[in-house]
């Protein structure tokens, strides 16, 4: 087990950056080295590309949140190398963990920080590397592993520290103009959905975008069953 | 009489050692059985010439000792393992009195390159910025860790061009890749002379260029066992005894015994049987293990045909051993001296020509002429293994096993015929090697290395060839690459499974963590 922990404090509205948190999909978008970020249901998949010398090496992490509450946030998730294999795809996050894989627990706690208008923000990284591949899996982890996360908790701040001083925009089409790292995200990247519902409960209004990921989760249920029976 | 043990080990080489300690330490009643009397395999020293005067007569280059996970997990050193690593690793002698060194310092390897070519010395720098972290991140500790399946490691590199350009150079030969990366004859022959021995990859390979970069980043640095190598098998045999494990000398195994698909137990050749109630683990090579120690009716015709037709080691080693008054001196010290106390002297490799031309020749059967060496002097490095002032050293002729005319027995005719002949190619580059400086001398052909070690067949260091169709998830045969097999209870822990020969305590450690996933026994380490 390989544990990284720290601090940084950020010169930002606690609740701009409980925001930010909400939004898990965007808090996955600022974990260095992500290329891509989808959602399935309540978890994210980002494609990660950790460069070892010159040569990228492409990996999967899927991510899910376990605890949500005012101020702290709390991940559970695994990574595997290479890309989304289909049969990868159908498990879930404790199935794969039987494999070959590393296992990621993420904590995020914001507090008031010591000097007026601060945030700090407490992080900690806990990874761990099972399976058939857990040596290999154990040596990227300890040689890329501690600086991700200093590169993580910095770009957390720029991203808070880039929000214009406004309190009445909504945070998140704040955060859609200022998308740091949101270039290498999928554009059309939706909110997971705990965050979303939690959005919609505070307004008490049904959340459209929610009634279309239920159609489209639906209609790509049908498509692979289609597929899987047109290939049988 | 019967007795009974968790598991047992059947050879004790160092993987069988090794493989044995990580059980016993899990907790297991784990029992080691050897033929001979000494533990260790190729971990062997022997004062083969005069008193005092140790001679390793097998393995001598152990690289990445410094990464072999069971240092630290058995922490061998507080057992006696020591190991010392030449700050030159290789020098090169040339005919024309030049000489390349390659050392532990990359700055200085690539200042040796520089004074052959700027262009290479920089194209060095370059593999190795380009590959070190991959090579050290990547893929050392994959020679430690069950073979991954054949489209792992594609799928995480293709996504890029750069991946895509490693692959491509992964799907050539060694001697197509240094061509396409070096321009100088002699920095070629440096790379392609450290990937024969100890890696056992001959020049013309085909899809195993990727081993280059393990050679140019010198991630993996060749090490010499302090006092000898059978220092190494001694701390692994105290190893298994703390753990409480059993080491059985001369008890040599003549059956493993299968009952209703299981591997039950052993039989000895004093008559003796021995209960496996978990494991049986066979550290020797694939084919003794399946064709002499298990029935015929054991395995599927197939499985027995696929076997037999395992490919066995292309090259085997014929050795001349030297005790000596002074240490090799070299007439390319005038140009480099730094090759005088070289870890190994490159002696007839010059060109990617050289190495065609000899693996040609032991491809027809006929010991190569002239003979091309690698050349060593433990005690420059080491004083203890020879008396006081004085050395000890050895040369290498990679041969052939069999010879065209006579067979494997036709060596016992030209051995001394062809040691002269080693020893007149080493004096041709290192003049001090006279008959008054060499007090005595002992020569080991490729007949006697199989004769004295039976886990070595055709006399193969490697314990079976080292190409792509018979490494990683396909070494030995597709399936058994983590060492588990069609027979239930029975496991290869020795240097037919991945990732292969040399003194890596590799194919031991990935046995032991096979064994344990089996038994649903978490690993200790």
């Amino acid at each position: 087990m390989l544990s990284v922990e720290g601090k940084v404090d950020v010169r930002c509205r606690i609740e701009d950056a409980w925001d930010l948190f909400c939004r898990f999909g965007d808090v996955a978008a600022l974990i260095p080295t992500v290329e891509q970020v989808e959602f399935e249901g309540e978890q994210v998949h980002a494609r990660v590309e950790i460069k070892l010398g010159a040569l990228p090496i492409s990996s999967r992490i899927i991510l899910e949140v376990l605890e949500q509450e005012p101020y702290l946030l709390r991940a559970r998730g695994v990574s595997y190398l290479g890309e989304t294999l289909t049969e990868q795809m159908k498990k879930n996050i404790d199935g794969i963990g039987a494999g070959s894989v590393g296992l990621l627990n993420l904590r995020l706690e914001l507090a008031p920080g010591d000097k007026e208008g601060d945030v700090t923000i407490s992080y900690r990284g806990e990874v761990d590397a099972k399976g058939r591949l857990k040596r290999i899996y154990k040596a990227i982890l300890k040689t890329k592993v501690p600086t991700m996360m200093e590169e993580f908790a910095e770009n957390i701040r720029e991203a808070l520290e880039s929000l214009p001083e406004t309190e009445a925009a909504p945070s998140s089409q704040v955060v859609e103009s200022q998308p740091t790292r949101q270039p290498r995200v999928q554009p059309a990247a939706p909110q997971p959905q705990a965050a979303r519902s939690a959005e919609s409960q505070r307004r008490g209004i049904p959340d459209p975008m929610e009634l279309l990921e239920r159609l489209f989760s639906w209609l790509r249920e049908l498509f692979t069953l289609l597929r899987e029976a047109l290939a049988l | 009489m019967s007795s009974s043990h968790d598991v047992i080990i059947v050879g004790g080489g160092h993987n069988g050692l090794i493989c044995a300690a990580y059980l016993a330490k899990a907790g297991l009643d784990v029992c080691v059985f050897e033929r001979r009397l000494e533990v260790g395999g190729g971990l062997s020293t022997e004062e083969a010439t005069l008193p005092g005067f140790l001679h390793n007569y097998h393995s001598v280059f152990h690289d990445a000792a410094e990464h072999m996970p069971a240092m630290d997990d058995l922490e061998l050193e507080s057992h006696g393992a020591e190991y010392i690593c030449p700050e030159v690793q290789l020098g090169v002698v040339l005919s024309d009195g030049r000489a390349l060194c390659l050392h532990t310092d990359r700055s200085r390897t690539e200042a040796s390159i520089a004074r052959f070519s700027e262009i290479d010395a920089k194209a060095w720098a370059q593999v190795d910025d380009d590959y070190h972290e991959f090579v050290e991140t990547l893929v050392l500790p994959a020679l430690y860790a069950s073979p991954p399946k054949p489209s792992e490691p594609l799928v995480a590199i293709e996504g890029s061009e750069v991946g895509m350009n490693y692959l491509r150079l992964s799907r050539s030969s060694p001697a197509d890749v240094v061509k396409e990366l070096f321009e100088t004859e002699a920095v070629r022959a440096a790379v392609l002379y450290q990937l024969a021995v100890p890696r056992g990859v001959v020049t013309d390979y085909g899809a195993l260029g990727m081993l280059v970069p393990l050679v140019v980043t010198g991630v993996e640095t060749s090490h010499l066992a302090k006092g000898g190598s059978h220092d190494i098998a001694h701390a692994l045999w105290r190893t298994v005894l703390r753990a409480g494990g059993r080491v059985r000398g001369t008890h040599e195994v003549t059956k493993i015994v299968i009952e209703g698909g299981r591997a039950v137990g052993v039989e000895l050749a004093s008559g003796e049987t021995v209960v496996a109630n978990k494991a049986v683990v066979s550290a020797i090579d694939l084919q003794q293990t399946f064709l002499r120690l298990v029935d015929e009716d054991a395995i599927s015709a197939e499985t027995r045909n696929r076997v037999e037709r395992f490919k066995l080691d292309e090259f085997s080693l014929f050795g001349v051993h030297l005790a000596l008054n002074e240490a090799p001196r070299y007439s390319a010290a005038a140009f480099d001296p730094d090759v005088d106390r070289a870890f190994k002297v490159a002696i007839g490799f010059e060109s990617v020509a050289d190495f065609s031309d000899m693996f040609h020749q032991i491809r027809l059967g006929k010991a190569p002429d002239p003979p091309r060496l690698y050349a060593c002097c433990p005690t420059l490095h080491d004083p203890s293994q020879a008396p006081e002032g004085k050395h000890t050293a050895f040369c290498w002729a990679p041969a052939p096993y069999e010879l065209a005319e006579g067979g494997a027995e036709a060596w016992e005719q030209l051995s001394s015929e062809y040691a002269d002949r080693c020893i007149e190619a080493w004096r041709a580059v290192a003049p001090n090697l006279t008959d008054d400086n060499i007090l005595a001398r002992r020569v080991l052909s490729p007949f006697d290395v199989y004769r004295k070690l039976s886990s070595m067949p055709r006399g193969g260091v490697f314990h079976g060839r080292m190409t792509f169709d018979q490494i990683e998830s396909f070494r030995p045969l597709p399936g058994m690459g983590d060492g588990k097999t069609p027979i239930d209870n029975l496991y290869l822990g020795g240097a037919c499974i991945h990732p292969g020969g040399g003194i890596l305590g590799a194919c031991g450690y990935i046995a032991a963590g096979t064994v344990l996933a089996d038994l649903n026994i978490e690993p200790w380490w």
